[in-house]
């Protein structure tokens, strides 16, 4: 039975012009989307493969200097994108573009696009097709489920239905079958399409990589839409009226799409707020000089170690030291910075994994808030990934700055200070290679939300069923 | 007349879910004033704090050269207030462009103006401010006054409005409306007009009590006016549109359909179509190649330092070292000083090229605002707020002047390493910004101004002619 209503309304939606109309608008506003996101995205790749090479050059070709400076003159380093980014460009407008490795301080993203980029700032963010999949196919799924049964009162047909002895459950579960085919009609191809050229595009050996992740991205599309239209068909169940069924079901977008993230960022703010960085370089610059817990402060624990060095090569004098006493103090210097900055980043930490559980509290009254942050999971482009390359680099970055110590403690004598280093020791820091997280790394990133996102679809369709007990011609 | 205005005031407050309606506007208003100010007052508190210290910090060196000159105080090897290098060089100044007048509007991160910077002797030019905020909390923006009017203002207006006429239709009631002897268009007017009022009270009174608390009781009363007309113009348009609908819409479930899509098209769309167009005619700045010329001016000034030094030092004859200095100091003074100097003459174009390119963009966005009553809205209420990159401009070439005076007045006695004196802490220069020229300005805000009567007037057309010819059936 159930599956007659459905082939019902499906064939009763295709004969419908505007639902046709409405998913071929849908499908190209997906695809022109997705086509100007791969410009972007190739864009992006030139100029970040362009800059990395310079960047790398400009270290090798930074002339005689002496290697703490050297040190301070830095590193630049980018964030690679996966391919799917053309379809879910996720944080890349608001997240820095680049990280300066350069000495004693962890890195921080810089050079964040919005901030030099109006057109960035216009409008509700929907100019990616995994946005349009998601806001403008969430409104389709409401407004089509919203006036599927009210109407259907509206005209006699429910009530001839019923009386034929056809189930309320067959007519809701028969009208949601029947409706989740005609959205998935246009929509599917577009977003398998997406998939397949990110796919396509992908370097050698990440394809399937790109395809699961892909195909993960695509579940929690599908999951939501689902879950939207089985919210809309509930509300068409005990609506008196199309127009109060459509109002419900816009108030119900509204609230999810518009309403919902934004609060999200204003609790997040309110009360969970990551430090400025300013605020964050304070705290680690107290704890190194005053030091913590049993852990004296960077002055005493410099006398200590000039008085080791000067035992341990048993001379009175740092002047008389047979190495240099200024690389040796770097080298601790940066050590016991490396470990306050280690206390101060499990803190920071701590505060991201408040703000994600925040964001999570929130994605069980907006399932979006759950499913973009999926996509932008499988995309790349969430923070546990800017995180996981941010780490990368920061490990980066003190192996560098050990090197360059290393190079102060073996050609300055005593308590010297100044010597310069040139191109040989700049080019024997290796270049930074950074490979993305798998598939599964990333799944494993986004569990949480996924699984929000399978339980709103549930409540639904568990409402659905409630609803459907109600139904009353 | 006015009997019909009071009649349709009277009904549309007694109609179910409007005193709830208005009340949850009124909260989302209010959510969006409290967010805005407190914004500002974190801003300004950040900026008092901020230049706070720094006086402090030069009260502190002035007072230890009172104790050195007087003899109760010995020169230490490091932090001396009499050696310029050490007091002056990197102290950097905080400095905060003039208030904007309607600040309490908007809550955004990401603004084009600093609001404060701090800048020393040495080149203010470095990288944007690194931030270690996830940047999921700027994906969706803040809730404030801005998002409040420019997106849910217009979505409340038409969750009011787009019945007014169809619902009579579709109940059957419009032909003994149209018998009542005052014509349907006057009946349609009488009752958008009650409604257009409502939402543009609660959302002008929220926002005039906003800049009156945040600025004392003295908000700027034309900025004040160019804001509500704005707003008075945007939700104009959507009065309007909902009038031409309604004067040809059969049942209120199309007529919420045709608006709901005209605001997808307009408040969605069209920012999108409008932000790839805008960048592709007017390009933001290059931020990743103004990184590289930075590093490429900076390694090849260290490259050529000894040169960079003698032909300063040619130039400038009176100001020779008066001593041999330590290593630190033939760093400091002998190198670094003249290659700031050489490197903001050689970067400042490409500055200049990055801010010239974020105006034309911004005008740019301008120009194609009148096709988004929203964005244009939404441009005008950042402007107004003090995030027009023009304002940017204008605050950095003030910088760039004080700078220029500051290095003037410390410059001789940093570069000869003679001593400081107290005249010279006494004598140093203030900075003191100016406002934008209020020609340019304003000519900014009476083009958005234009922007929204242009689609305003030809929504108001639309609906003159659809009304004239509406029906009761």
């Amino acid at each position: 039975m159930i599956g007659a209503i459905a082939r019902r309304e499906l064939a009763l939606q295709m004969r419908d012009g505007r639902l046709v109309m409405t998913g071929v608008v849908l499908l190209l506003a997906v695809l022109a989307a997705t086509t100007a996101g791969w410009f972007q995205f190739e864009r992006a790749r030139g100029e970040r493969e362009h800059f990395i090479a310079e960047a790398r050059q400009q270290w090798l070709d930074q002339g005689e200097r002496h290697p703490h400076r050297a040190a301070h003159f830095g590193a630049y380093v980018a964030m690679p994108e996966l391919s799917l980014a053309m379809f879910e460009p996720g944080l890349r407008p608001f997240a820095g573009q680049t990280l300066w490795l350069e000495a004693h301080d962890r890195p921080a993203f810089a050079n964040i696009p919005s901030e030099d980029d109006l057109t960035l700032q216009t409008g509700l963010g929907v100019a990616s097709g995994s946005a349009i999949l998601q806001m403008l196919g969430g409104l389709l799924a409401l407004t089509l489920g919203a006036l599927a049964i009210v109407r259907d009162r509206e005209s006699g047909m429910l009530r001839l239905a019923l009386a034929q002895g056809v189930s309320p459950f067959a007519w809701t579960g028969g009208k949601l079958l029947g409706l989740a085919t005609a959205l998935a009609l246009p929509l599917a191809p577009a977003a398998l399409l997406a998939v397949g050229v990110a796919a396509w595009a992908a370097p050698g050996g990440t394809a399937l990589d790109i395809v699961v992740r892909g195909l993960v991205l695509l579940g929690a599309d599908a999951l939501l839409l689902l879950g939207l239209l089985a919210a809309g068909v509930a509300i068409s169940a005990v609506a008196r009226s199309s127009r109060g069924a459509l109002t419900a079901a816009l108030g119900l977008w509204v609230g999810i799409f518009v309403l919902a993230p934004r609060a999200a960022t204003t609790l997040v703010e309110r009360v969970s707020p990551a430090p400025s960085l300013e605020a964050y370089q304070k705290a680690a610059r107290t704890a190194f000089d005053e030091g913590y817990s049993d852990r004296p402060g960077y002055a005493a624990q410099l006398k200590a170690l000039e008085t080791r060095t000067l035992a341990e090569h048993k001379v009175q004098r740092l002047e008389d030291l047979p190495v240099g006493f200024s690389g040796i103090r770097m080298r601790h210097m940066d050590a016991w910075s490396t470990e306050v900055d280690d206390r101060e980043y499990a803190r920071l930490v701590r505060t991201y994994d408040d703000q994600s559980r925040i964001r999570m509290a929130v994605s069980l009254a907006s399932p979006f808030v759950a499913a973009r942050s999926v996509a932008q999971g499988m995309a790349g482009m969430d923070w546990p990934h800017h995180r996981d390359f941010l780490e990368a680099a920061e490990t980066y970055r003190r192996g560098f700055g050990l090197q360059m110590n290393s190079l102060i403690e073996a050609r300055v004598r005593g308590a010297g200070w100044e010597m310069d280093g040139d191109g040989r020791d700049w080019s024997a820091v290796a270049p930074f290679h950074y490979a993305s997280p798998s598939a599964g790394w990333a799944i494993a990133r986004q569990a949480a939300f996924l699984g929000l996102l399978a339980a709103w679809t549930m409540a639904a369709l568990v409402g659905l069923v409630l609803a459907s007990r109600r139904l009353r011609p | 007349m006015n009997g019909l205005w009071r009649r349709e005031a009277r009904l549309f407050l007694r109609a179910p879910g409007v005193a709830a309606l208005l009340l949850v506007l009124l909260a989302l208003c209010g959510l969006g004033a409290w967010n805005g100010a407190q914004r500002l007052e974190a801003d300004r508190s950040r900026v008092a704090a901020a230049q706070s210290e720094d006086q402090a910090a030069f009260a502190r060196k002035r007072a230890m050269l009172v104790e050195l000159e007087a003899g109760r105080m010995q020169e230490g090897q490091f932090g001396s207030a009499r050696k310029a290098h050490q007091a002056v060089l990197s102290a950097g100044r905080a400095l905060a462009p003039p208030d904007a007048e309607l600040g309490v509007l908007s809550a955004a991160e990401a603004r084009p103006a600093p609001d404060l910077l701090k800048v020393s002797f040495l080149t203010r030019h470095r990288d944007q401010q690194p931030t270690l905020d996830d940047p999921s909390n700027r994906l969706d923006g803040p809730f404030d006054l801005s998002f409040v009017a420019t997106w849910l203002a217009p979505l409340f207006l038409l969750f009011l409005t787009y019945d007014v006429l169809a619902r009579d239709r579709e109940q059957g009631s419009a032909a003994l409306l149209a018998s009542q002897g005052v014509s349907l268009a006057r009946i349609v007017v009488a009752r958008l007009g009650v409604r257009y009022l409502a939402v543009f009270a609660i959302v002008g009174g929220v926002a005039l009590a906003a800049a009156l608390f945040t600025e004392k009781g003295r908000p700027s009363a034309p900025a004040l006016l160019a804001w509500l007309g704005g707003l008075a113009l945007m939700l104009g348009v959507w009065c309007a549109l909902s009038a031409a609908i309604n004067a040809r819409a059969r049942n209120s479930a199309a007529a919420a359909l045709a608006l709901l899509s005209i605001w997808i098209a307009s408040a969605l769309l069209a920012p999108a179509v409008i932000s790839v167009v805008v960048s592709a005619v007017a390009p933001p700045p290059d931020r990743l190649s103004g990184v590289l010329a930075m590093r490429e001016i900076e390694s090849d000034l260290n490259r050529r330092r000894a040169e960079v030094t003698a032909a300063y030092y040619a130039a400038k004859p009176q100001n020779r070292p008066v001593r041999q200095g330590d290593e630190y100091e033939h760093y400091f003074v002998t190198e670094m000083t003249p290659r700031t100097l050489a490197f903001d003459a050689r970067f400042a174009p490409v500055a200049a090229r990055m801010d010239a390119a974020r105006v034309r963009q911004a005008e740019a966005l301008r120009w194609a605002s009148p096709a988004s009553p929203s964005l244009a809205l939404k441009l005008l209420t950042e402007d107004l707020a003090g995030g027009a990159p023009e304002r940017r401009v204008r605050f950095l070439a003030d910088v760039d002047a004080w700078q220029a005076r500051w290095r003037a007045h410390f410059e001789p006695k940093l570069a000869s390493m003679r001593p400081l004196t107290l005249a010279d802490y006494d004598d140093k220069p203030d900075f003191m910004p100016r406002p934008e020229a209020a020609g340019a300005r304003w000519g900014r805000i009476a083009g958005l101004l234009a922007a929204l009567s242009i689609p305003f007037l030809l929504a108001l057309a639309w609906a003159w002619r659809a009304l004239r010819s509406a029906g009761p059936l």
